[in-house]
């Protein structure tokens, strides 16, 4: 196997596979490697943990078709700090030789056989557009449990509602619900369980298109001609694949049925504080300095006319401020994680916020004021 | 090779010493009480000076936790069955710990150590090393800081210490172990009270003690050196670390070979808040029935709670420890969404816990420990109510011993009760516990702690060292006597 491909290009495609290869040394040696095959002028590189696979291609000078296994830290580093400019890279049994300008390493590799065979994922049945998915998994991934303990809540779930998607995440704590425009006939009768990690990996493509970067390498013909990427998605029995440009995620999915989240959404609000997203975000971020622990709330007081944000952090000190706003009902304060509503309120698109509360101890929904997509169910912290 | 002096490992005693210590030498102190609880028993009762005096567990299962150098003529010592030293030493006076005067004395001397430097790190409650390199300029050198110690806390606490003076916290160790008074058949010799090993001199001291003297020698280790003709560190230092690492293993041998070299680059850690709080007692003889039992639990879990508020913390894991009749262990924990401090509370985790474990067999301990610590009752995080088990923080330790089916399910029960019982109770622990200060521990408590005798509250520390009653039946103290 022999190919050229310039710096860029390579260290792109080997960082993008190289996200899902386990770090922790694993039962399989050939784990810890990216597996990268030269087709023609079509370079495809593999990285996989067996439960998150990237697959990723660009174009490449191809010279003699082949495969091999390299180390992916290892060759990614390496690859990066070369000089700009074409990188050869050449296997031989079980050498790989990396070249460029004047600089020329040899590694080792591993034995092709011993990577995992990794089934071809089919093509996708279902496709939404690159920036309402990127921007639905940025409100959405953030409420996913971390906790093992938990394994369905450290997943997204995704299931049919409407003419749309619906993406749904809760650590218990909090919920955050998103809907999103697409065609759903992948997802007509099925609802998928996500792990929420291999989601936050999809976030980071650059080859979504979105953050005005384009896909690398040669981009596939899925756009049929229409300016916004699309993201496509194929469901197995248990996994799912999403296709961007020219990068594949599959991940496992999570087996076991997600709690009914519908009847934790309040029917009604007594209480609405609008409130502007940033003069708000803004105030709870400098009144969450003084928070040295994950116990303690800050207090919302919310009154005609404004909301005082008050944190009282014992042995620390304490801080306030007053944030003008819009209150209809009843003059309430409630207390929250300031964390988990920073997240809820940051993850609002929009200038302006709608808080809607019942009382100190029931779950309070935070949202943009002008569109209902997205929600951010809050249970709040009880205080004496 | 050549006539140079060597640095190698061939020949410990021909090497400079000074050669590997580091650029600045640490002054290390090691201050440890003489014969402490004993000493504070004697310091409170003045008729007991002078007399062989025990610290301990009388009863058939009680172990010596400390004993007067007058005892100790009589080849008594700590951690030896209460039964032996009393064969040994049958005219001393027995005396049941009283933790809660060695904890006032404790942080007297504590105190005393903070003066010096805030390098201080407690071994345990009557010994410590404290890190003076700072001090030096300020204080004197090491031996002046030493005898400045010596003499406040003879002032203070009406107590000797002994201390050791060295660069490093192994010889420190070493060194204040010589400056205590010995105590053999001949009578009690009072010691230096102050050794100091001075750098670059450290293996003069060092070499002719005894390897058992060395940490990490056990006896097992300790036999096998003696079969290879090693009786002193010296002879230890002479052995090639090959053969030692063939001896004792590669990490032993190691291990060994740096410390017989005098070489220990630990620091002095200052202390650090406890991570865990807890009570536990072993019993007169093996306890099988289950009310009896429970009985117990529940006072032993309102002694660890008590404590826990001591300390204005609540925690979020309880963990249930039983040692049965024969010697086997099991643990169970169970961890909570919220902190608790309450003795309903955390009885009720306790008591789910311990019906998780099969019980074939009679129980000679029970404690209860409280970890991961929080803030309580003021601030508690609300959950979404997701349905089933899902929405519920489930974690338990399993061993595999006698865990029964559904103790998910049972533990998420308890600790939805546990919640309950820590709103419903959190006023009335409030009066619990001010009522204990003022009119002491026996005061108040639950009616499960309602005995012949009264109410019968646990103290911090109490049967630590094992009961101090006899049981009534003699046959059954003779079965206990085998271990």
């Amino acid at each position: 196997m022999k190919f050229r491909c310039e710096r860029d290009s390579l260290v792109e495609v080997l960082t993008t596979a190289g996200r899902a290869v386990s770090s922790r040394t694993t039962t399989s040696m050939a784990l810890a490697g990216v597996r990268i095959e030269s087709e023609g002028n079509r370079l495809m590189v593999i990285g996989t943990d067996l439960d998150l696979t990237v697959h990723v291609s660009t174009e490449a000078i191809g010279l003699s078709d082949g495969v091999c296994v390299v180390p992916s830290k290892l060759l990614t580093d390496i690859v990066r700090s070369l000089e700009p400019g074409a990188v050869t890279i050449e296997a031989e049994q079980d050498k790989v030789e990396i070249s460029a300008a004047r600089s020329r390493f040899s590694l080792q590799t591993f034995p092709s056989d011993d990577f995992p065979s990794l089934p071809q994922p089919p093509a996708p049945t279902t496709l939404l557009p690159a920036a309402s998915l990127v921007n639905a998994l940025r409100q959405v991934v953030r409420a996913a449990s971390n906790d093992e303990a938990r394994p369905l809540l450290t997943g997204v779930l995704m299931a049919a509602e409407g003419t749309g998607i619906r993406l749904v995440a809760t650590d218990s704590y909090r919920l955050a619900l998103r809907d999103i425009e697409g065609r759903n006939e992948a997802l007509d009768t099925a609802q998928i369980l996500v792990p929420a990690r291999a989601l936050a990996e999809l976030q980071r493509l650059s080859a979504l298109g979105v953050d005005a970067r384009e896909p690398k390498g040669a981009p596939d013909k899925t756009d049929g001609g229409t300016s916004a990427p699309m993201v496509g998605l194929s469901i197995g029995e248990h996994d799912v694949t999403f296709t961007a440009g020219n990068v594949q995620v599959s991940t496992r999915l999570l087996d076991g049925s997600y709690p009914d989240y519908r009847q934790l959404i309040p029917a009604e609000y007594p209480n609405h504080l609008h409130v502007g997203k940033d003069s708000l975000l803004d105030a709870l971020r400098r009144v969450r300095l003084v928070v040295r622990d994950n116990m303690t709330p800050v207090r919302l007081s919310m009154r005609q006319g404004g909301v005082d944000l008050t944190v009282v952090s014992q042995e620390v000190g304490d801080a306030s401020e007053t944030v003008d706003a819009d209150f209809e009902g009843t003059d309430l304060t409630i207390a929250f994680n300031p964390t988990y509503l920073i997240d809820g309120v940051d993850a609002v698109m929009g200038d302006e916020v709608l808080l809607e509360t019942i009382d100190a101890t029931k779950p309070a929904t935070v949202r943009g004021a002008e569109q209902s997509e997205f929600r951010y169910l809050l249970m709040p912290v009880r205080v004496s | 090779m050549d006539d140079l002096p060597t640095h190698g490992q061939s020949d410990g005693m021909a090497r400079s010493p000074g050669s590997r210590v580091p650029s600045v030498d640490r002054v290390i102190l090691h201050v440890d009480m003489d014969a402490f609880f004993a000493s504070v028993e004697v310091l409170d009762d003045p008729t007991l000076a002078g007399r062989p005096v025990i610290v301990g567990g009388a009863g058939s299962r009680g172990v010596v936790a400390a004993c007067t150098y007058e005892a100790r003529m009589f080849g008594v010592h700590s951690a030896m069955p209460s039964s032996v030293a009393r064969r040994l030493c049958p005219q001393a006076v027995f005396v049941h710990g009283r933790f809660h005067r060695y904890v006032e004395e404790s942080a007297k001397l504590h105190a005393i150590f903070e003066t010096v430097t805030p390098l201080v790190e407690g071994i345990s409650i009557d010994e410590a090393f404290l890190d003076v390199t700072g001090s030096v300029r300020l204080l004197g050198d090491g031996p002046s800081i030493a005898a400045d110690i010596r003499r406040r806390v003879q002032n203070a606490l009406g107590l000797t210490c002994s201390v050791g003076v060295a660069s490093n916290k192994l010889l420190a160790k070493l060194a204040s172990k010589a400056a205590k008074p010995v105590a053999d058949r001949s009578g009690v010799h009072p010691g230096p009270g102050i050794v100091v090993v001075e750098v670059a001199r450290e293996l003069e001291f060092l070499h002719p003690l005894s390897i058992e003297a060395l940490w990490g020698v056990g006896p097992v280790s300790a036999r096998r050196l003696n079969g290879l003709g090693v009786r002193t560190v010296g002879d230890l230092a002479s052995l090639p670390i090959t053969t030692l690492q063939r001896h004792l293993g590669k990490a032993q041998g190691s291990h060994l070979a740096g410390l017989c070299r005098g070489e220990d680059a630990r620091q002095v850690i200052p202390d650090q808040r406890a991570k865990s709080v807890g009570h536990e007692e072993t019993f007169p003889s093996d306890l099988w029935e289950l009310d009896v039992i429970r009985g117990h639990l529940a006072r032993i879990v309102d002694a660890a709670a008590s404590h826990l508020r001591g300390s204005e913390l609540g925690a979020r894991t309880i963990t249930v420890k039983i040692k049965f009749g024969d010697f086997t262990m099991v643990t169970r924990s169970h961890s909570m969404a919220i902190p608790v401090d309450s003795a309903p509370s955390i009885g009720v985790i306790a008591a789910a816990l311990f019906d998780s474990v099969e019980l074939s067999k009679g129980i000679r301990l029970l404690g209860v420990s409280l970890s991961g610590f929080g803030a309580t009752g003021a601030n508690e995080q609300l959950s979404l109510d997701l349905g089933g088990t899902e929405g519920a923080v489930l974690r338990a330790d399993v061993d595999g011993h006698g865990l029964r089916d559904g103790f998910d399910d049972r533990m998420f029960r308890a600790g939805e009760e546990a919640e309950r019982l820590q709103q419903s109770w959190g006023g009335i622990t409030a009066a619990v516990d001010s009522i204990r200060a003022r009119y002491g521990h026996a005061s108040v408590g639950s009616a499960s702690m309602v005995g012949v005798d009264g109410l019968r509250v646990r103290d911090r520390g109490e049967s630590q060292w094992g009961p101090a009653a006899e049981p009534k039946d003699d046959s059954d103290q003779d079965r206990n006597h085998r271990m």
